[in-house]
C-alpha cells in the first residue's frame, strides 16, 4: 500500500515539475556546477543598473498594463525601482527601510513590520544577488537551453504562497545576468519584468537609495 | 461647473463625539439606523491588515493608535447637554428632507449617464483609516456584456477581480487577505454606484433644490441619488443614503468616452476614500 501511495506521489511530483518547465528548456544537466557558478557570479555583482519594462497580463481580460522605468541595485539589499510610465512612481528599499513616492505623497515604513512586502521584494534581490538558490522562501528547479538558464522558484512560505504559483527567472548563460523575471499568480495573471541593457558594477552613489528625503 | 472635484465632495465626518461617561458609543448615537451595519463593517475594515498589502502603509500599531485617538480624545470633557442633543437630532434628520418635487422631469433622464466603455484604466489611491495604498484599477466590458473591475498593484500582484453581469455579482478572484464579506460588499456597492449597475427602483418623483436635480433609486433600506444640474445635462455626483444620513458620495468630472476622467469616492461614516485618475484618456 505504501509503495502505491509513494509511486502516485512521485507521479504527481513529476507531473508538477513538468508543468513548471519553461517551453524550450530542459533540466540542467550539471546542477551542482550551475548552482556553484550562479552563486559565485552573484557574489561578484556589487551594483546593477538597468532599464526595465514591466508587463502585467490580466489573463481573463486579455488586457496588458505596460510600465517602464529604471532599476538600480546595490549590495546589500538596496533597490531603487523608478517607474516613469504610465506615471511616476518610485520605490526604494534600503535594508529594512522602504520608501514609496508618487507625485503627491511619500510614504516610509519598515519592512520588519510588513512581512508580505518584504518577501515580495526579496524575490528581486534574491534573484539578482544569486541568493535565490539558498533562500528558505521557495524551492528551486533549474532548467537550461542554449542561451539561458531558467530558475523556477516555487514559494514555500505561507505569505508568498498566497500570491504566487511560481516565479521564473531567466538568466543569461554568459554572465549569469538576469534578463527576465516572470511572476505567475494564483489568479492566472502574471507580471513579467524585462531587464534591458544591464550595466554591472558601475558605482552608484548611496544617495540613490536614500529613504530619508 | 464651479469648484474642484474636492470641493464638490463632502468630506467624511470625523467620528465626532467622545466616549461618554456611561460608555455609550458615539458613532452608535449619531448614525441611528446605520449604526449596526457600520459597526460590523468598520470592524472588518479595521481587522484587515491593510499595512501588509501594499507599499506606503504604516504599521497596524499606528492605525490602532490613531483610531482610538479619534474616537476617544476629541471632546473628552464637559460636553454640554444642549450641544449633544442638537447634534443628536440634527444628525438624525435626513439631508434630503428639504428637497421638493421637480414636476415634468422624467426619472429616466438620468439613465443616459450610465457609463459605457470598452476598457478604462485608472491610477488609484485608496485611503483607509489613515493608511494609503496605490494601484491600477481596470474597468472592462466583456464580449458577453458583463463588466469587470480588476485592481492590481503597481509592482505586480492582482488584488481582486469582480464581475458585474446584469443583476449578478461574482468574485472572480480575490486575494485571501482581502476576501472578507464586509470589505467585498463595500467595494461592490461603490462600483455599482459608479457604474450605475442595478441602481435600484426609480422613485416616483424626481426631487430638486435650487441648483440640482436629485434622481432617487431605492435599493432596500438605502437610496441612491444621482445628482445633476437643473437641466439634467451633467451628472455632478452620486450619493448613497440611509434613512437619515448620506453614507457615500461619488464625485466625478468630466465624462470622456463614456466614463469620468476623475472620480473621488468618499465614505462619510468612516475614513475610506478612493481617488481615480484616468490613465488612458481618449484611448478606450
Amino acid at each position: 500500500m505504501f509503495r502505491e501511495i509513494f509511486t502516485l506521489f512521485l507521479l504527481l511530483l513529476t507531473h508538477s515539475l513538468a508543468a513548471q518547465q519553461p517551453t524550450g528548456f530542459s533540466p540542467v544537466k550539471d546542477e551542482k556546477a550551475f548552482r556553484e557558478n550562479f552563486t559565485q557570479a552573484g557574489k561578484k555583482i556589487q551594483t546593477i543598473q538597468s532599464d526595465f519594462t514591466q508587463e502585467k497580463n490580466l489573463s481573463m481580460l486579455e488586457e496588458k498594463i505596460v510600465s517602464k522605468g529604471q532599476f538600480f541595485f546595490k549590495k546589500e539589499k538596496k533597490v531603487r525601482l523608478e517607474y516613469t510610465t504610465p506615471y511616476k512612481y518610485l520605490m526604494i528599499i534600503n535594508g529594512d527601510n522602504i520608501m514609496v513616492q508618487d507625485d503627491k505623497k511619500t510614504n516610509k515604513f519598515s519592512a520588519k513590520s510588513n512581512k508580505m512586502f518584504r518577501q515580495i521584494n526579496e524575490i528581486i534581490v534574491d534573484c539578482l544577488s544569486g541568493a535565490a538558490l539558498g533562500s528558505p522562501n521557495y524551492s528551486v528547479q533549474t532548467f537550461e537551453n542554449k542561451t539561458q538558464y531558467a530558475l523556477v522558484l516555487t514559494p514555500t512560505s505561507k505569505t508568498l504562497k498566497e500570491f504566487f504559483k511560481n516565479i521564473r527567472v531567466f538568466v543569461d548563460r554568459k554572465d549569469y545576468s538576469v534578463a527576465k523575471v516572470e511572476m505567475n499568480e494564483l489568479s492566472g495573471d502574471n507580471t513579467v519584468m524585462h531587464f534591458g541593457r544591464p550595466v554591472l558594477n558601475q558605482i552608484i552613489q548611496d544617495e540613490k537609495f536614500d529613504v530619508k528625503n | 461647473m464651479k469648484g474642484t472635484l474636492e470641493d464638490r465632495v463632502v468630506q467624511p465626518l470625523p467620528h465626532p463625539l467622545p466616549q461618554m461617561g456611561g460608555g455609550l458609543d458615539p458613532v452608535l448615537l449619531l448614525n441611528c439606523d446605520e449604526q449596526k451595519t457600520n459597526s460590523v463593517l468598520k470592524k472588518e475594515i479595521l481587522r484587515f491588515p491593510w499595512s501588509q498589502i501594499e507599499s506606503g502603509i504604516k504599521p497596524l500599531s499606528h492605525l490602532g493608535e490613531s483610531l482610538s485617538r479619534t474616537l476617544v480624545g476629541r471632546m473628552g470633557v464637559g460636553l454640554n447637554l444642549t450641544i449633544f442633543l442638537f447634534l443628536l437630532f440634527s444628525a438624525c434628520r435626513s439631508p434630503y428632507a428639504t428637497l421638493v418635487e421637480a414636476p415634468g422631469i422624467s426619472p429616466d433622464c438620468v439613465r443616459k449617464f450610465r457609463p459605457t466603455f470598452s476598457s478604462f484604466m485608472y491610477k488609484t489611491e485608496v485611503d483607509v483609516v489613515g493608511n494609503q495604498f496605490n494601484g491600477i484599477l481596470v474597468f472592462k466590458t466583456m464580449p458577453d456584456s458583463s463588466r469587470r473591475v480588476v485592481f492590481t498593484s503597481e509592482t505586480g500582484p492582482t488584488f481582486f477581480d469582480f464581475e458585474f453581469k446584469q443583476d449578478r455579482f461574482r468574485v472572480v478572484y480575490c486575494l485571501k487577505k482581502l476576501n472578507r464579506k464586509a470589505v467585498i460588499q463595500t467595494l461592490r456597492k461603490n462600483f455599482e454606484l459608479l457604474l450605475m449597475q442595478n441602481p435600484g427602483r426609480p422613485a416616483a418623483a424626481v426631487l430638486r433644490d435650487s441648483a440640482h436635480l436629485y434622481f432617487p433609486f431605492v435599493s432596500g433600506k438605502e437610496t441612491n441619488y444621482y445628482v445633476t444640474d437643473t437641466l439634467c445635462q451633467n451628472l455632478l455626483r452620486i450619493e448613497k443614503s440611509g434613512r437619515r444620513k448620506t453614507k457615500v458620495t461619488v464625485a466625478m468630472e468630466p465624462f470622456q468616452g463614456g466614463m469620468p476622467e476623475n472620480v473621488r469616492i468618499v465614505h462619510r461614516n468612516f475614513t475610506f476614500a478612493i481617488r481615480l485618475t484616468v490613465l488612458n484618456p481618449g484611448n478606450h
